[in-house]
């Protein structure tokens, strides 16, 4: 191991270069799935408003649409992203060249297509019924052997890296990338394989679905955004001692959590579950405090840099997210949001907003880098960029404010026996029709992004380049 | 924090901990329930839960299949911590007895829909079937998707079926055509029909009631 | 391998980011501690022990126990209360106002309230059927049997429930009322004069 270290460091344009065919399909794909996936909520989210829309057919009623949405978000676009982001990530950090490229190739394209094997599946009826687990139990195992290799190519990866000190976002992707295994395993096997008695299922479900949004996913969105922010600042981040601190209290409070306060459980479960979720306040802070002392007094960069324009925006709804979910846990408040929209907004939010925010902001950066060498990277469109972000910002602002009010309007009228049930919820379809134009301005956001992307690729084709372009006119 | 594997034994402990809270410990502990006999026991014998009868089993694959628990929860939460009880969805909490032989477990959590918990004591087979077929039929303003995939709509030859649904005016089908429900749409019912949470559980009894009320005013004035 | 930020290999873009050696500010530590130390006092007053069997609201067994009938007349309401619910409340109502169309009410129901229960006890074992006026208002349907489907303790339990439930007051139910009743063979369900011609209570009871 030590022979490494004493190694040269890869230059950057090589490790890009090396990592450049895996990704993009990591990436790639987790874009047209990301597409598809709010496609599915769209058409979920218009049956509210006209419930015979596609009723007749068995594979788009809303049971099977809003599973197949969440889904696709999760498995299609939201982990391979994951992946991508994580495995670049320890690359670049390690200084060293991606390890297991054909394998990670096979990888993404088995992940693909287990996925959309899946997503059909689910429309045909085969979905589970657990929430953030309806993969049918057909697909379980090559997602599973997909993930490990993928996995196994990032540890790999970084047992070679070449530089000794590890920086914070490497622990946070290595965390990711270990706990998605074992949680999903044990998902499958006590859910699927041998299902556990009566309620256990919830506990095991629940504890799952935490994990994976939480733990996996936030980790890596907070991986990409400790990355980003110090190094597009110029600056180091302000204390790696505050970074360990927040790791391991996220690791260790944020795994014990999502098992919501009525449920049909002995109350030290209820109550583990809402004592671990207070205490991720201290490592949110911490996490907060960390990144605000770094980016202090920085005036310049937010509106010249795009990636750290997504990011800043991504962790500020990583904030407003686990506040929200720090709130709902408290059984005053519980009370009165549970099982309503309120849990649903704070999912909106922590997986359209921020997760797939810091995305986009690693994207931004890392997708020219794949094409092309970073001598001559290829450029994004501004405008589209503009609009990319503006739509998508707008969109997940509208849905994710109206879910709120409709949560509590429903939790609040709930509590009073003199509305009817039919009364509630057809008060909310007003909030929620705000809901859907928050829905359709996202996939506007998706298209025109996907539009930039396509232009992208058109420069490298042609080789129309800023580089290329000034060489051509030198030349003539 | 530089060494690889101290990270990774580090994430292990983390990731063990949340693990025996969540998953291990609770199987240890409840994962051996089995069917109790009532609080009453002593006085009786009954045994709670009872196992679903075979149309039920097959309903409740029928509501995994197409999402209901998308829109409908299975629990009654206690009453200082959500409404259920006071709406009338069921008479005491949820607890695990309540869960023993539910396979896939659809305990749901979004109210999109009422919850069903209790809905057994609620509705009887024919309205949950005529609600499948058109929810508006019984509810004006419902947001309930309608289901006809789940039923036959066919011409009537000779005299009409018994199992045809009765359907309120304004929504009948075209005269000489009646709507059978598919063997699907009656093991769903069947499935929602075996759905109550009513046994008396030690874990979870309704409120003890001491005095009945404010005693009555006396009509006899006591003897001197 | 120096981690100096300042020496860029690839110009435009900046160095890799690097840890700072910030220190960690001693109000977050004690801000952990607080809530760790209050996480510890939740989880002390409601986590019911670890108790498999105390769930919310309840945070001990004790409580648990207490708020569990804990003597036989208890015992017999939570038993009439167990088939109430089961069984009468879906025609007679969770709150015993009973729904036209579908059952008389109970609660202050002349019948109900009867010292002797002889005849709700008929009523209860063989069903009731045809005209009958309860709290000054006709009613005309049927009351399947019961006789068949529970035995003695639970029907007297049940009515002890019925006469003490809603504002209802009225002596409890034996199963020997209920067995002496039963030894009245009747072949289909009682109708309002019959039951009106039995004693309210059968001698010797």
């Amino acid at each position: 191991m030590n022979m490494n270290r004493r190694c040269q460091p890869i230059p950057r344009t090589e490790i890009d270069a090396s990592c450049s065919v895996p990704l993009l399909s990591l990436l790639g794909g987790g874009l047209l799935w990301l597409l598809i996936g709010c496609i599915f909520a769209l058409i979920a989210s218009l049956k509210f408003h006209a419930p015979h829309f596609l009723a007749n057919d068995a594979h788009w009623t809303y049971g099977r649409i809003h599973a197949a949405h969440l889904t696709a978000l999760l498995y299609g676009f939201a982990l391979p992203s994951a992946l991508g982001v994580g495995l670049w990530l320890l690359c670049r950090l390690g200084r060293m060249r991606l390890a297991g490229l054909a394998v990670i190739f096979i990888g993404a394209v088995l992940w693909n297509l287990s996925v959309a094997v899946g997503v059909a599946g689910i429309l045909c009826g085969d979905g589970d019924g657990y929430e953030s687990f309806e993969m049918p139990r057909y697909v379980t195992a090559t997602l599973f052997v997909s993930y490990l290799l993928i996995a196994t190519c990032g540890v790999l990866t970084f047992h070679r890296r070449r530089e000794d000190t590890l920086y914070p976002s490497q622990w946070f992707v290595l965390g990711s990338l270990f706990w998605f295994p074992w949680i999903f395993s044990t998902a499958s096997a006590l859910l699927l394989c041998h299902p556990a008695r009566g309620v256990m299922q919830a506990s095991i479900a629940w504890w799952f679905a935490n994990n994976l949004s939480y733990i996996v996913l936030g980790f890596t969105g907070l991986a990409s955004i400790f990355y980003f922010v110090p190094k597009l600042l110029g600056r180091p981040l302000h204390s790696t001692r505050l970074a360990i601190f927040a790791f391991w209290g996220l690791a260790l409070f944020g795994s014990l959590g999502g098992v919501p306060d009525g449920a049909p459980l002995p109350a030290w479960m209820v109550s583990l579950s809402m004592v671990g979720t207070v205490l991720t306040a201290i490592p949110v802070l911490a996490v907060i405090l960390n990144l605000y002392q770094t980016a202090r007094n920085d005036t310049r960069a937010l509106d010249t840099d795009t990636t750290l324009r997504f990011t800043y925006v991504a962790l500020i709804f990583w904030l407003i997210a686990n506040v929200q979910r720090i709130v709902g846990v408290l059984p005053d408040v519980s009370g009165l949001t549970n099982y309503t929209w309120y849990p649903v907004a704070q999912w909106e939010l922590f997986h359209c907003g921020f997760f797939a925010f810091a995305i986009f902001g690693a994207i931004y950066f890392i997708v020219p880098r794949l094409l092309n060498g970073s001598d001559d990277l290829p450029v994004w469109s501004p405008r589209l960029i503009q609009w990319h972000f503006g739509t998508m910002l707008a969109g997940v602002l509208i849905s994710y404010l109206a879910l709120l009010v409709a949560g509590i309007g429903q939790g609040y009228f709930l509590g009073n026996p003199d509305y009817t049930f039919t009364q509630i919820m057809t008060g909310t379809l007003i909030p929620l029709r705000a809901g859907t134009t928050g829905d359709l301005l996202f996939i506007i956001g998706v298209i025109i992004f996907l539009l930039n992307f396509a232009l992208l690729l058109r420069q490298c084709r042609h080789g129309r380049t800023e580089k290329a372009v000034a060489q051509r006119k030198e030349r003539a | 924090m530089n060494n690889g594997p101290v990270v990774f034994l580090a994430l292990f402990v983390a990731m063990a901990g949340s693990w025996l809270a969540f998953v291990m410990g609770p199987e240890l502990q409840i994962g051996a329930t089995r069917p109790t006999t009532s609080i009453v026991a002593g006085m009786t014998d009954e045994i709670y839960p009872n196992a679903k009868p075979g149309a039920a089993r097959q309903g409740a694959e029928v509501y995994r299949a197409n999402g209901c628990v998308a829109c409908h929860t299975q629990q009654v939460q206690p009453a200082a911590l959500g409404p259920d009880i006071n709406r009338g969805w069921g008479v005491r909490r949820s607890t695990a007895y309540d869960y023993l032989f539910e396979s896939p477990l659809q305990l749901g959590t979004q109210r999109i829909g009422p919850d069903l918990a209790n809905a057994g004591r609620r509705m009887d087979a024919n309205s949950i079937l005529v609600r499948l077929y058109e929810p508006r039929a019984i509810t004006p303003r419902s947001i309930m998707p309608p289901y006809p995939y789940l039923f036959e709509n066919h011409k009537i030859t000779g005299i009409p079926s018994p199992d045809a649904l009765q359907l309120p005016a304004g929504f009948t089908p075209p005269t000489g055509c009646e709507i059978i429900p598919l063997p699907e749409a009656r093991a769903l019912a069947a499935y929602v029909t075996s759905l109550h949470q009513d046994g008396y559980l030690y874990e979870a009894p309704p409120p003890v009631e001491k005095t009945n009320g404010p005693p009555p005013t006396a009509k006899i004035s006591p003897a001197k | 391998m120096s981690l100096n930020p300042k020496r860029n290999p690839v110009p435009g873009e900046p160095a890799e980011p690097v840890g700072g050696d910030g220190a960690i500010s001693i109000w977050l530590i004690a801000a952990l501690g607080v809530l760790f130390c209050w996480g510890q006092f939740y989880l002390g007053r409601h986590a019911g022990g670890f108790e498999r069997a105390v769930y919310y609201p309840y945070r001990s067994l004790r409580e648990v126990a207490a708020a569990n009938p804990r003597n036989k007349g208890d015992r017999v309401i939570a038993m009439g209360r167990d088939v109430f619910t089961k069984t009468c409340s879906v025609c007679h109502q969770p709150n015993g106002m009973g729904k036209p169309g579908t059952a008389p009410p109970l609660a202050g129901s002349e019948w109900v309230l009867a010292p002797g229960p002889n005849r709700i006890a008929h009523a209860i074992l063989n069903g009731l059927t045809g005209p009958i006026i309860v709290q000054g208002k006709d009613w005309n349907l049927t009351m399947v049997p019961w006789k068949d489907v529970y035995d003695d303790e639970h029907l007297a339990a049940t009515l002890t429930y019925i006469r003490n439930s809603w504002g209802n007051k009225a002596p409890p139910v034996k199963p020997e009322e209920i067995a002496a009743a039963r030894k009245d063979i009747h072949p289909g369900p009682e109708t309002a004069p019959e039951i009106t011609s039995m004693p309210e209570k059968l001698p010797g009871m």
